[in-house]
């Protein structure tokens, strides 16, 4: 858009979505919490090539313990950060969590795997196991937030922030909940570096191999919603079967790992920086004829 | 356009797959006849696996439209999903390969092994000689390839996504196409779930102790866990006035769907049932009924000794004795299919309802009298107008949906 969505109603728009941002977090990289997350984007100049190290998996760092930090915890800490503000809002029962992950705990997989394959099975981990499966992160959050709300596990074969919120949407509109908490959580590993590499080397033509290379997340990130009349903050999806030039908005420049990497780093990074005249718009991603877009904006006190 | 948030939502087409056979008129008299189709996992990598009984499909017919290469190479759960798709697409009415639709149709799909068996395939080959393990394995491996399928063969363009909540996974599903109708999101959504046998599942249950070797015994005194299943089922499910428009009678009517969490335990339910049934009166309350009305209630009755307990629990609290209705798991004719359990039960409910015949309670015609409720015992011939399905899941997710009566049509007239 060439001019803000200066109200609700415009907001609500047949074709979009609109929901209300309360709070951002995230758990990512060298950041353990959305304060230090600010102050990169405070540091960075918009318009310079960012610190390539930044968003590099350092997750481990966080946690002042001897075992890795595990897909769960990292979700866990990010949704802690949010769950304060949807505290104020919703009751126990009224808040939902969706949860979203590419990949899953692939350690604890590779775990499983291994435990089943090496001595015929015989110490088979039911802990690895438990671990593997994907809802398991979401349930663990779920219990440490102690949410009673609807908690769904969902996986997206195309644009991860746009089906998220969409999903948040629906949960919202049939009065489901009155505030979702979003999380997208990856899990930096070896076995997916070298499947990583190993595909890079067969060149698969299909949807596997672009979502294996594909930019993770390494760690994670999380976003609490509401209906949008209850925040300043919005964030609009739209779905379209065209480049529609609407969404060339103002937009504001971000350092080069936050645009580059995962679609929900822009979301948050949007929410933190967006001001009355300025936002943030991207194509979150497109299925043969259909694209789906994220804007982020400020409506005006 | 927004429908109220009360509004029955019509099913008009829907498609099965499972060890009772392939389609819905297979799957009906199988089930009717309470036959159970039980045999034990074949190809064990562990020893200790052999011999436990499981529940797998016939082999599946190849669609036309997908060429044996491409049909090899797909996942269990794409294959078994694929099926039922067609089955439901073809008696809703509705292309099943159109070059457009009218209007864009939603999908909410649901799997939790999603191509285990090609990982473990990959993954055996990987730890032998990692150059030069069959990456094409890896190709579909991933949950939401089952979504690419369906969305990419039917030309399905609405919102979509694949829910991975384990065993309520596909109830969610049904549970988003109902909320997308009525909010006017959507005007038509498939709904459903698939899950294939693989040996990690099996392997992954027996190391929690909750497998029952020879089958499950849902409810009954001595019963000592799940029968590991596969299977896939499919929902057509659209706003009256859009099957109004198409012409299209309704076998059924999705009245209320509930959505809970218990957050108490990773894979323990929380003992006093108190969102289980938080869940079914939510179902209840959207559905604009009370417990009298319902008649049939299709439990999610795994056969684990807390899972059935917490359930006949929370049964017996909302229902209360006098007015229990007709109470059955239809687990150990079908198996425990984990996250597409929830669609086939709504297929089997609806099925139920449009035959006035309740399925039986197989494998346990005497529930344990401790846990006060009454099952089926054999299948009875009942006119009942509102059933409930129950799921439960690992991470404290429950889920209930409130099922009436169609308007007479059966897929069996088509």
């Amino acid at each position: 858009m060439t001019e803000q969505t200066s109200d609700r109603a415009k907001s609500n728009s047949p074709g979009a979505t609109t929901l209300g941002i309360l709070s951002v977090g995230i758990c990512a990289g060298p950041f353990a919490h959305i304060n230090q997350f600010k102050q990169m984007l405070e540091r960075t100049p918009r318009d310079s090539r960012a610190d390539t190290a930044a968003l590099e998996p350092q997750t481990a760092d966080i946690f002042d313990r001897s075992d890795r930090p595990t897909i769960a915890d990292v979700a866990t800490e990010a949704l802690k950060q949010v769950a304060p503000v949807a505290t104020t809002v919703a009751t126990a029962s009224r808040t939902a969590l969706l949860y979203s992950s590419v990949w899953g705990d692939i350690p604890a997989t590779h775990e499983y795997l291994e435990s089943m394959l090496a001595d015929a099975g015989k110490y088979a981990s039911p802990r690895a196991f438990t671990r593997s499966i994907y809802s398991t992160a979401a349930a663990m959050a779920a219990i440490a937030l102690g949410i009673h709300g609807p908690c769904q596990t969902l996986s997206f074969d195309f644009a991860p922030v746009a089906s998220l919120l969409g999903a948040a949407y629906t949960l919202l509109a049939a009065d489901r909940a009155d505030v979702v908490l979003l999380c997208w959580a990856d899990q930096h590993s070896q076995m997916l570096q070298e499947l990583q590499l190993l595909t890079a080397n067969a060149r698969l033509g299909h949807t596997a191999h672009r979502n294996i290379q594909q930019t993770l997340l390494h760690g994670a990130v999380a976003v609490a919603v509401t209906r949008c009349d209850y925040a300043n903050l919005m964030a609009t999806c739209t779905s379209t079967t065209h480049c529609p030039d609407e969404h060339q908005m103002a937009t504001i420049k971000l350092p080069n790992d936050i645009q580059q990497g995962h679609s929900a780093l822009r979301l948050i990074a949007g929410a933190l920086l967006a001001s009355n005249g300025q936002g943030i718009s991207w194509l979150d991603g497109q299925d043969r004829s259909i694209c789906r877009w994220v804007q982020v904006t400020r409506l005006a006190q | 356009m927004r429908n109220s948030l009360n509004d029955p939502v019509a099913l008009t087409g829907m498609g099965i797959v499972s060890n009772q056979g392939v389609g819905c008129s297979a799957s009906w008299r199988s089930i009717t006849n309470a036959q159970e189709h039980l045999a034990p996992w074949q190809q064990p990598c562990e020893p200790k696996l052999a011999g436990i009984n499981v529940a797998q499909t016939p082999p599946l017919p190849r669609p036309n439209d997908l060429p044996p290469a491409l049909w090899n190479s797909l996942a269990g759960t794409q294959r078994l999903a694929a099926i039922a798709a067609d089955e439901a697409l073809r008696m809703a009415s509705l292309p099943t390969r159109p070059k457009r639709r009218p209007v864009p149709i939603a999908l909410f799909m649901a799997t939790t092994v999603c191509g285990m068996d090609l990982t473990e395939q990959f993954y055996r080959q990987y730890r032998q000689q990692r150059q030069t393990a069959d990456i094409a394995l890896l190709k579909r491996v991933h949950p939401f390839e089952i979504n690419v399928l369906l969305a990419h063969r039917h030309r399905l363009t609405g919102p979509r996504w694949l829910c991975m909540s384990t065993c309520v996974s596909s109830a969610m599903a049904i549970g988003a196409a109902v909320d997308s109708i009525r909010t006017g999101q959507a005007n038509i959504a498939l709904a459903g779930g698939a899950e294939a046998l693989c040996e990690v599942v099996l392997s992954g249950f027996s190391a929690l102790k909750l497998v029952a070797p020879a089958g499950c015994t849902p409810f009954a005194a001595g019963r000592r866990g799940i029968t590991v299943g596969e299977g896939s089922a499919v929902l057509v499910l659209e706003s009256l006035a859009s099957a109004a428009a198409r012409g299209v009678q309704p076998l059924a009517y999705i009245r209320g769907v509930g959505m809970t969490c218990d957050a108490y335990h990773i894979t323990g339910p929380e003992p006093t049932g108190a969102q289980p049934m938080a869940a079914m009166h939510q179902a209840l309350r959207q559905a604009a009924m009370c417990p009298d009305d319902i008649g049939y209630v299709n439990a999610h009755g795994t056969g684990t000794r807390d899972n059935d307990a917490m359930e006949a629990r929370a049964l017996s609290t909302v229902f209360g004795s006098r007015t229990q209705p007709f109470i059955s798991s239809t687990k150990r004719l079908t198996g425990h299919t984990f996250a597409a359990a929830g669609a086939i039960e709504t297929v089997i409910t609806a099925m139920a309802l449009q035959q006035d015949v309740l399925p039986a309670n197989a494998g346990a015609p005497l529930a344990d009298p401790a846990l006060g409720v009454n099952v089926i015992a054999q299948p009875t011939a009942r006119h009942v107008e509102h059933a409930l399905t129950c799921n439960f899941a690992f991470g404290g997710n429950n889920t209930a949906i409130v099922i009436s009566r169609g308007t007479g049509r059966t897929w069996e007239t088509l």
